[in-house]
């Protein structure tokens, strides 16, 4: 014979009824404490993430993403309240990157004389689809992007790239990428390393020890790990349409790694879906050209005169002697490898 | 993302209807495992859930957005060692030691006794330092749950649907709802001693 209902049983009952009737009566016996604390509980509901703060988040989980990959920050499905800006950030990754393809594109243009601000960029241009005149180089750029202006909340995504290049496809690259907190403290460390001997290319991520085989894209510009990503998709396509969407100014002449540049001010974007333009907080560029090659070795993006990213080559040499190498590489013990070079593309 | 009834809320107390099924959930791993800038999708999908249950951790939004940042870097960083299996147990391992580790550096909660010190205080309206008082009862009886029980609650309050909490704390959905009775009924006999009345006041 059953006895009485236990004080669980009991609840178990209002538990049941409460989910069909908030109002629903108490057991017989049961302690009317629970409705309170069932009450109270409700109150310790916590709120939803700020949208502010998860879109921070998000973009800085995709410029993790992007280290890992060795690609520039691309967002394939960013949260809808981020989207208006990942664009921007798209650009400053890429801007970040570009600077050394420009740098690789070593193409003598003439003399300084007197130029305006639309001839310079337009060499520029030319500079970066002429990659010529040089054997081999070695350049270090170093990229800064705060998120404050973006909506984030004070975090530094802080990178370092340096690159070695001998033609015709030898190269490697190495990223170094850390983010930082508002307080100043590293957040996160991550690494990349990808080299090509010209046949075949490693990439290598630290962080899970992990070694990626494949071969060495054929076609010019299609390797994104290559000496000249950039080129296809980044400030190129910028300078290309700056006529069209920028108003160039120069704005005076600064030296930027030991070398002499024009400054010139681009202003934002008058045309819609470029960069920021046509939103109601554009981005505003400014490039440091080299005189003598037309290169550019510094990008500084702002909204509202707020700068967020700045891409800065801090060292450049052309046709310097490059160990043999620095063009291969030996997994570390432990590492997982994966070849894919048998596969197709 | 759909915050599904949990214990407390008056709507529902019963499991609610079963969250993102697990094929959707995998499709979304072997993607970022594959490409890592395909982990947004899986960021998207339980950001929510994962700030609310730090939220309840540390009662504090700054905190809770430190320990979801951690939270979600650490996965993205750990996504080549995720073997197939739940991944909010995943989630919600990686956040219990986040939370455990960011604790650490962190003061401890106001304990019960301090609760009756401010509606002693008279420094605030009267009312809201009873309500606060009874807050922080609440709060330090659901802190002293056993870990279980108290996770139980705790992702019910965060929003966590009943087959992602069973996944999170490896049992059945019956055996979550059993725990969630218990701990609900170990709270009630804590808050007792706490000096709670049934009127709430």
């Amino acid at each position: 014979m059953r006895g009485q209902p236990s004080e669980e049983e009991r609840l178990s009952v209002y538990l049941a009824a409460r989910a069909r009737d908030p109002d629903a009566a108490l057991p017989d016996g049961l302690d009317p404490l629970y409705v309170a604390l069932l009450d109270g509980l409700g109150e310790l509901l916590p709120p939803e993430p700020e949208p502010r703060f998860a879109a921070g988040l998000h973009r800085r989980l995709a410029a993790e993403a992007a280290a890992l990959t060795g690609d520039r920050p691309r967002a394939l499905a960013p949260p809808r309240h981020a989207s208006r800006w990942w664009p921007v950030l798209a650009g400053v990754a890429t801007a970040a990157v570009l600077v050394v393809a420009l740098i690789g594109a070593r193409v003598w243009l003439g003399g300084e004389g007197s130029v305006s601000a639309a001839e310079i960029i337009e060499r520029a241009g030319t500079a970066t689809t002429n990659p010529s005149g040089y054997r081999n180089f070695v350049v270090t750029e170093t990229a800064e992007v705060q998120t404050a202006p973006l909506g984030g909340s004070g975090e530094q995504v802080r990178s370092e790239v340096t690159r070695w290049y001998a033609a015709p496809g030898s190269w490697r690259r190495e990223v170094t990428l850390t983010v930082v907190g508002a307080d100043g403290r590293a957040l996160s460390n991550s690494g990349l390393t990808s080299v090509s001997d010209g046949a075949t290319v490693w990439l290598y991520r630290l962080r899970d020890n992990t070694v990626v085989l494949r071969p060495l894209s054929q076609a010019p510009g299609d390797d994104e790990l290559g000496p000249f990503p950039e080129v296809t998709g980044g400030l190129s396509s910028l300078l290309e349409q700056t006529p069209t969407c920028y108003a160039p100014r120069l704005r005076g002449a600064e030296t930027v790694a030991g070398r002499a540049t024009w400054v010139v001010n681009l202003g934002a974007s008058r045309c819609p879906g470029l960069d920021g333009g046509a939103s109601d907080r554009p981005v505003a560029w400014t490039l440091w050209v080299d005189k003598d090659t037309y290169l550019i070795l510094k990008a500084v993006q702002d909204i509202d005169g707020q700068v967020f990213a700045t891409t800065t080559v801090t060292s450049v040499r052309y046709d310097v002697p490059i160990e043999a190498q620095r063009f291969t590489f030996n997994p570390p013990p432990g590492a997982r490898v994966r070849d894919f070079r048998g596969r197709a593309p | 993302m759909v915050q599904t009834p949990c214990v407390g809320e008056r709507t529902a107390v019963v499991d609610a209807p079963a969250g993102p099924s697990p094929p959707d959930d995998a499709a979304l791993v072997a993607a970022a495992r594959a490409d890592p800038r395909q982990f947004g999708l899986l960021y998207e999908r339980y950001v929510g859930p994962v700030y609310r249950y730090c939220y309840l951790q540390f009662g504090a939004r700054a905190a809770a957005e430190d320990a979801t940042s951690e939270v979600f870097l650490k996965a993205l960083a750990g996504l080549s060692g995720f073997r197939d299996g739940s991944v909010p147990a995943w989630l919600f391992t990686i956040a219990r030691h986040t939370v455990i580790d960011l604790r650490r550096k962190q003061r401890p909660h106001r304990s019960i006794d301090e609760g009756a010190e401010i509606a002693d205080r008279g420094a605030m309206p009267e009312r809201l330092a009873v309500d606060a008082a009874r807050r922080d009862a609440l709060r330090a009886a659901l802190a002293a749950l056993p870990a279980d029980q108290r996770a139980a609650v705790e992702l019910g309050l965060a929003g966590w649907s009943g087959e992602q909490i069973a996944g999170s704390l490896k049992r059945s959905r019956g055996a979550v709802y059993l725990l969630r009775t218990r701990a609900l009924a170990r709270l009630a006999k804590s808050l007792r001693r706490a000096g709670w009345s049934p009127e709430g006041a």
